[in-house]
């Protein structure tokens, strides 16, 4: 478990707080320039904060009330850089022995190799390798020093699109024989999101929320949060209390909420994940489509990975856009054209409130 | 990187090899003193003697400060009594020769050699002087000589714009060898030099220079030898066959 | 051909290499890797000598090494050796003269290290030292044999100074460059010309050895 919490009113200021398990990869977001990268360093002992406390496996590496900062070689970190950092006057046999505690154990640096699939490249020079399989000895030379915690900063910038999604992948099914606790530094949301059993989002050198990937994507605390993690379909309403029922005014519209929420008489922010709005069938009405109803026009259309994006101009409001996900087989057997006025659905499950 | 650290600790075990009489001579005994040497080394082969040339000033502010001579040979006596003024010598001064000075000219610069300058005078007066070279009268007693020369017959003022001043009396003699030159004042020694005599004429000047050496403090008996040496028979023969004047 | 000056040259030129290989590390590495204030002055003062006329370097050379001065005269009681025109001397003399040859092609070296790469090693567990030893000198050979080979060159073809502080002592000071010089005066030009050869060989060898080194070396790191 590591367990970092960091304060520091200088510049870079920082105010974080977070922990990671074991095993568990978590990926921290937020723009660039967000103090991601100086939460890593810390993290590594390259960087010194106010105070605070660094905690693995409930031993100190860094903790401001007892005096303890650790230097970067007693810490056992496994670190990958952005640009990988690799020692370019070393083979990549080298690159990685050189981290290894026991730089005589030929096994191990073959072992590693073949972890990340480099057999056969030991005597390469870095300069004759692709970014991808850079990027592969960086993780084989982090994990070498068999760490106790394993950052990743921003390790997939440094290559193109093709080569990121094979990495990806790679990740994944590396991380899982993994023991340690990975944090994943990164300005990608979906990159995290695929990626992370767990995201913080860190904005101004402050962290602001924790939780699972939809959590955070589907259910931010807060707008600022929702704006990070740019959320679509960001609305302001006001909660009102109709005999029994709860229900969200907003542009002259009346939405059912479900009674779980407790923001009474309360002006709110408020947000629906675009998969998670429903299309009308126009050849088909089916039950359940008569929830909270929103009529509209089709402004724009667009395709990609089997996703289909519809922008709906909502009518009797000025400039509301909805946006709506569907499969991209819906929209083809609905034959939704730009300019076609269709009615969606706002489920009252799938409606969440945040305090404004 | 190993082949350079041995070749450096080689160049530290090989001493060079020991030099026993460091001598400091002035540049007008340039050529004299090679052939004088050979013999003296010929007599005590055991002693070994290193010359450095430069003007009598130089190496006098070079004495002074600390540079470790044995033996001071200046072509003045104004030198001499400065180094013992501020008690740099011990022993005797020997006057062991006198020089002269000359005027030179180049083969084909043509400028008329006599000894009250009249020649100098004429390409003066019809324009035809070009440069005109005398070592440094501020360290170099030669240059002192010419200077004195040429303000005896009336011309130090008029041959202003020609001068060019060498550092030492060698480098008045490279320079009157340039084809910019129209003359120059040398050592009357260096006239007589067969590879000089080939490029030039000379002609011998009034003008006188004692020649004396001394030791210099740090010297010992070997360096006492040497200067006794500089007036013995042998070295007075080598003296005159220089074109240096030498008393008996 | 004066064998003795050619001996002494070398040993000048590589007993100052010598001298200058772990000052100018140190001066270098210091230089590259910390901030303080006045750090513009120390890098100018130490390129100073490259700006310098040899004569105003010589003069105050003279002066500082004369024995009525504080190092001169430090010097003479603690060995009984005189400093201005001696062997020792002129080693002193050309380590200063030489100084900025060998600290800045190094600073420029150490200064193009990425630091990443620094922070790399010790999060690999390297220690400061062993970082120096196994990343950054690496890195930085190239120009650390720039550094020395320049600095040989020039201490073999200094003339200046040489002449100042050393005078022309055969043995002991006559440099070859010096011989060069006198040979010149001395109207023995075969000699001269033979000096000058053996310097202009001695220099277009140990150049191009190192360009011939630094771009196989580059080749090779594609740096």
């Amino acid at each position: 478990m590591l367990e970092v919490s960091l304060l520091d009113e200088r510049q870079p200021a920082l105010s974080v707080e977070f922990n990671c398990a074991s095993g568990e990869l978590l990926a921290l977001v937020g723009p660039s320039g967000a103090g991601k990268s100086t939460v890593l360093r810390c993290i590594a002992g390259l960087h010194k904060p106010e105070r605070g406390h660094i905690r693995i496996n409930q031993s100190d590496w860094f903790n401001s009330d007892d005096k303890i900062n650790r230097i970067p070689q007693q810490r056992r970190v496994g670190f990958v850089f952005q640009n990988y950092a690799l020692f370019p006057h070393l083979t990549v046999a080298e690159n990685i022995k050189l981290a290894q505690s026991n730089t005589q154990e030929d096994k191990l640096t073959a072992s590693l190799l073949s972890k990340v699939r480099l057999t056969g490249l030991e005597k390469r020079y870095p300069h004759q390798l692709s970014g991808g399989q850079q990027q592969r000895v960086a993780i084989a030379r982090a994990l070498a020093r068999n760490p106790d915690v394993l950052l990743l900063d921003e390790p997939f910038s440094a290559v193109d699109k093709v080569t990121r999604r094979k990495l990806y992948l790679e990740l994944n099914s590396l991380r899982h024989d993994l023991a340690m606790p990975i944090v994943l530094v990164t300005h990608d949301l979906d990159e995290a999101a695929m990626l992370a059993d767990t995201m913080v989002v860190i904005y101004r050198g402050k962290t602001l929320q924790q939780g699972t990937p939809s959590q955070l994507l589907h259910q931010p605390d807060t707008v600022s949060v929702a704006k990070l993690v740019d959320v679509r379909n960001l609305f302001k309403g006001k909660v009102v209390k109709e005999g029994k029922e709860l229900q969200l005014h907003w542009e002259n519209k009346q939405l059912t909420l479900s009674d779980r929420i407790d923001y009474h008489q309360q002006t709110v922010n408020w947000t629906i994940s675009p998969s998670k709005v429903i299309l009308h069938q126009r050849v088909r009405p089916s039950r359940g489509e008569q929830e909270n109803p929103v009529s509209g026009q089709i402004v724009e259309l667009m395709t990609l990975r089997g996703i289909t994006t519809v922008l709906l101009s909502v009518n009797d409001a000025k400039n509301v856009i909805i946006q709506m996900d569907v499969s991209e087989h819906v929209a083809i057997r609905n034959d939704l054209k730009k300019g076609d006025a269709i009615t969606v659905s706002l489920i009252a499950d799938s409606i969440h409130l945040m305090p404004s | 990187m190993r082949l350079m650290l041995l070749f450096l600790l080689q160049s530290i075990l090989i001493p060079a090899y020991a030099s026993d009489i460091k001598l400091a001579a002035a540049t007008n005994l340039r050529f004299v003193l090679p052939e004088l040497v050979g013999q003296f080394e010929q007599h005590y082969p055991q002693h070994k003697v290193n010359t450095s040339f430069a003007a009598s000033g130089t190496l006098t502010s070079q004495i002074q400060h600390g540079a470790p001579f044995d033996v001071f040979l200046s072509a003045s006596p104004e030198y001499i009594i400065r180094l013992q003024q501020t008690g740099f010598i011990k022993g005797n001064i020997v006057n062991f020769c006198r020089a002269q000075l000359a005027l030179f000219s180049r083969n084909g610069s043509g400028i008329i050699l006599t000894k009250n300058l009249s020649g100098l005078k004429t390409a003066l007066d019809n324009n035809s002087l070009n440069k005109l070279v005398i070592a440094n009268p501020n360290h170099a007693p030669y240059g002192q000589l010419a200077k004195k020369e040429l303000e005896l017959h009336g011309l130090w003022d008029d041959v202003q714009p020609h001068l060019l001043i060498a550092e030492s009396a060698s480098q008045a003699l490279q320079f009157s060898l340039s084809p910019q030159t129209s003359a120059g004042f040398i050592p009357y020694s260096y006239v007589l030099q067969d590879k000089i005599a080939k490029r030039g004429n000379g002609i011998k000047l009034n003008s006188i220079l004692q020649q004396q050496a001394v030791m210099i403090k740090g010297g010992d008996s070997t360096a006492s030898l040497f200067l006794v040496f500089l007036e013995s028979e042998q070295a007075k023969v080598i003296f005159l066959k220089h074109g240096f004047e030498v008393v008996n | 051909m004066d064998w003795q000056a050619l001996e002494i040259s070398l040993k000048l030129a590589l007993l100052t290499c010598a001298s200058l290989l772990p000052i100018g590390l140190l001066l270098s590495y210091i230089l590259s890797r910390t901030q303080f204030i006045g750090r513009g002055l120390c890098e100018a003062i130490i390129t100073l000598p490259l700006v310098l006329p040899p004569t105003v370097l010589g003069f105050f050379l003279l002066v500082s090494l004369d024995q009525d001065s504080f190092i001169g005269g430090a010097f003479v009681s603690l060995t009984g050796e005189n400093l201005a025109f001696s062997f020792t001397g002129l080693w002193l003399a050309s380590i200063i003269y030489s100084l900025p040859f060998a600290v800045q092609p190094m600073l420029r070296s150490f200064e193009q290290i990425a630091p990443e790469l620094r922070e790399m090693a010790w999060c690999s567990g390297l220690s400061k030292w062993k970082t120096f030893f196994k990343i950054e000198l690496p890195l930085a050979w190239p120009g650390i044999i720039t550094a020395m080979v320049l600095t040989f060159s020039h201490t073999l073809g200094e003339f200046g100074v040489v002449l100042m502080i050393g005078g022309n002592i055969a043995g002991e000071t006559r440099t070859l460059s010096i011989a060069i010089y006198d040979s010149v005066l001395a109207f023995e030009h075969e000699q001269a010309q033979m000096m000058s050869l053996t310097l202009l060989a001695i220099a277009l060898v140990t150049i191009s050895i190192v360009y011939t080194f630094n771009r196989r070396q580059r080749h090779l790191m594609r740096l």
